[in-house]
């Protein structure tokens, strides 16, 4: 798993090290608490996990399923020590958001404490986390790009475009837009048809993709003189297998998808095909990054 | 083979067309139903034989580059479909010959010397 | 024209337990909601949707065949239900437009 990690870094998490997404703001209980004790916790303050701690290192966690099950066997007054998980995964705060995304993908926990050098409590990192995280990153990264454009008004030929798009999910009204953009800026810029024709469907897959699979997200074009880049990233669900998902035929998608002429299992595996560098990444429940390029002045 | 005689012989209606249109030149027949489908296909100057009628049979057409979307098996199509088809500037026809008939016809066309 | 013949057109039987009837035309389409409102008795139907449905569809229709086209072939579930319905497979490695031509040809259109 750790193979890929330095692209994750590089791209989907931007740089980000855990420590910058975790949330601060912990409930811990020590040894001495009850189960009741951290029924109550959770209650109050709509969370679903609680670490147990010694001297601030953490020893367990507790669980809305292990409450349910004290509840049902009337052992709510009982030590949590009694009832908490021990084999706890613990993540360090200096690691790579890239870390955390694997690890949820890898694990079925909710959720990890992260701990500092001395091994001490510090955080605690959720999907949800990293999602807010993200789209944080894409909007300070899409302003950045607002700002680049907004000087000049006109941009000169053959100067950089950099452009990125919102897609919603199951809105097929829209989808393409991108594509059809950046193929009237590659013509604009006298790149060979066959070029153009295929920069034209790794974008069009990739947003098909989002529309037709995800919850929704952002498909950045980036273009020079060299190279057409494609970003795309969505919030979830993200794909449990991606080695399946690249699979030609492989396809989880409904009927109505279909119906729309979609959902075939050629997706991925096309837009993989047409590229000059394709990298994905995804973690369940949070989301997929593709990354490709297509060379602006390279047939095959 | 000149687009105008494939368009005459499956009896089918302009929705649109850019000026010159009957000088248009196909090189291939594609017909399919998915996007998916047509976005992997490799002719040149493609007419696309579709039975879909949503806009992104447009565009995808217009992505690969195809030459005319003729759709098929209808005897009708949405109105917003001429818009996309001017947007993307694809020639497109509909016609009531099934997709299975319509390959038929433009195959012995193909055929004939 | 038999069902068996179509093998003779270089297409890949990939589901034998069918009923050897003469067949009566063909129909071709990737919709389902089209398949089951078009396609008629004994005909081919001409798709690249090698899915579990597909032949749900094309046994509601009393279909001959299915052939399967760009050389798709069938997972071992969509194999076994078309053995439950009797329903032909081949895997045709042409296009659509190839395949309902040739088919076409075949029956003497």
């Amino acid at each position: 798993m750790l193979d890929s990690s330095a692209l994750r870094v590089q791209v989907l998490a931007y740089g980000l090290k855990i420590r910058d997404v975790m949330t601060t703001k912990i409930f811990a209980v020590s040894r001495n608490c009850t189960m009741g004790d951290v029924q109550t916790i959770m209650k109050n303050n709509g969370i679903s996990g609680v670490p147990v701690v010694d001297e601030r290192r953490v020893v367990g966690i507790i669980s809305m399923h292990d409450i349910l099950i004290a509840l049902e066997n009337s052992r709510l007054q009982e030590l949590v020590t009694k009832h908490m998980t021990t084999d706890v995964k613990t993540l360090s705060e200096e690691l790579p958001l890239s870390f955390a995304i694997s690890a949820f993908s890898n694990h079925p926990f909710r959720r990890f404490p992260v701990v500092n050098q001395a091994n001490e409590l510090v955080g605690i990192i959720t999907p949800r986390n990293i999602n807010l995280a993200l789209i944080r990153e894409l909007s300070r990264q899409l302003d950045e790009i607002e700002e680049e454009l907004a000087p000049s008004a006109v941009p000169k030929a053959n100067s950089v475009f950099h452009r990125a798009y919102r897609l919603t999910r199951y809105d097929f009204e829209h989808a393409g837009m991108a594509s059809a953009e950046l193929k009237r800026e590659l013509k604009k810029r006298g790149v060979p048809p066959k070029i153009i024709r295929r920069a034209a469907i790794v974008s069009y897959e990739l947003e098909i993709n989002i529309v037709a699979h995800s919850h929704g997200g952002t498909l950045t074009l980036f273009i020079d003189d060299h190279r057409m880049r494609i970003t795309a990233i969505d919030f979830g669900p993200g794909i449990p297998d991606l080695d399946a998902a690249m699979r030609e035929g492989f396809s989880t998608a409904n009927e109505w998808i279909r119906s729309q002429g979609f959902g075939a299992g050629m997706g991925l595996p096309n837009a993989k095909r047409v590229s000059d560098e394709f990298e994905i990444q995804s973690g369940v429940e949070m989301g997929t990054m593709v990354k490709a390029i297509v060379f602006l002045n390279r047939n095959r | 083979m000149i687009l105008k005689q494939m368009v005459d012989k499956l009896e089918a209606i302009p929705v649109y067309v850019p000026e010159n249109w009957e000088e248009i030149q196909v090189g291939s027949v594609f017909a399919s139903d998915l996007i998916s489908d047509i976005l992997v296909s490799e002719g040149e100057e493609q007419l696309l034989l579709t039975s879909l009628t949503t806009p992104q049979v447009v565009r995808t057409a217009a992505i690969v580059g195809a030459a005319a979307v003729i759709i098929v098996h209808r005897k009708q199509i949405p109105p917003g479909l001429a818009g996309s088809a001017r947007i993307e500037e694809i020639p497109l026809f509909y016609s009531s010959t099934s997709k299975y008939d319509a390959c038929v016809r433009l195959g012995k066309m193909e055929d004939a010397p | 024209m038999k069902t068996s013949e179509l093998e003779k057109l270089g297409f890949e039987c990939l589901q034998n337990q069918f009923e050897d009837v003469e067949i009566a035309g063909g129909y071709t389409s990737d919709l389902l909601s089209d398949v089951m409102a078009n396609l008629a008795e004994h005909q081919v139907l001409i798709t690249i949707q090698a899915h579990k449905n597909t032949v749900a569809v094309a046994s509601l229709a009393d279909a001959a065949a299915i052939v399967f086209c760009h050389g798709r072939k069938a997972t071992a579930d969509v194999v076994s239900a078309a053995a439950q319905e009797g329903i032909a497979l081949f895997s045709s490695p042409d296009n659509q437009y190839n395949t309902t031509c040739r088919v076409a040809k075949f029956l003497g259109a």
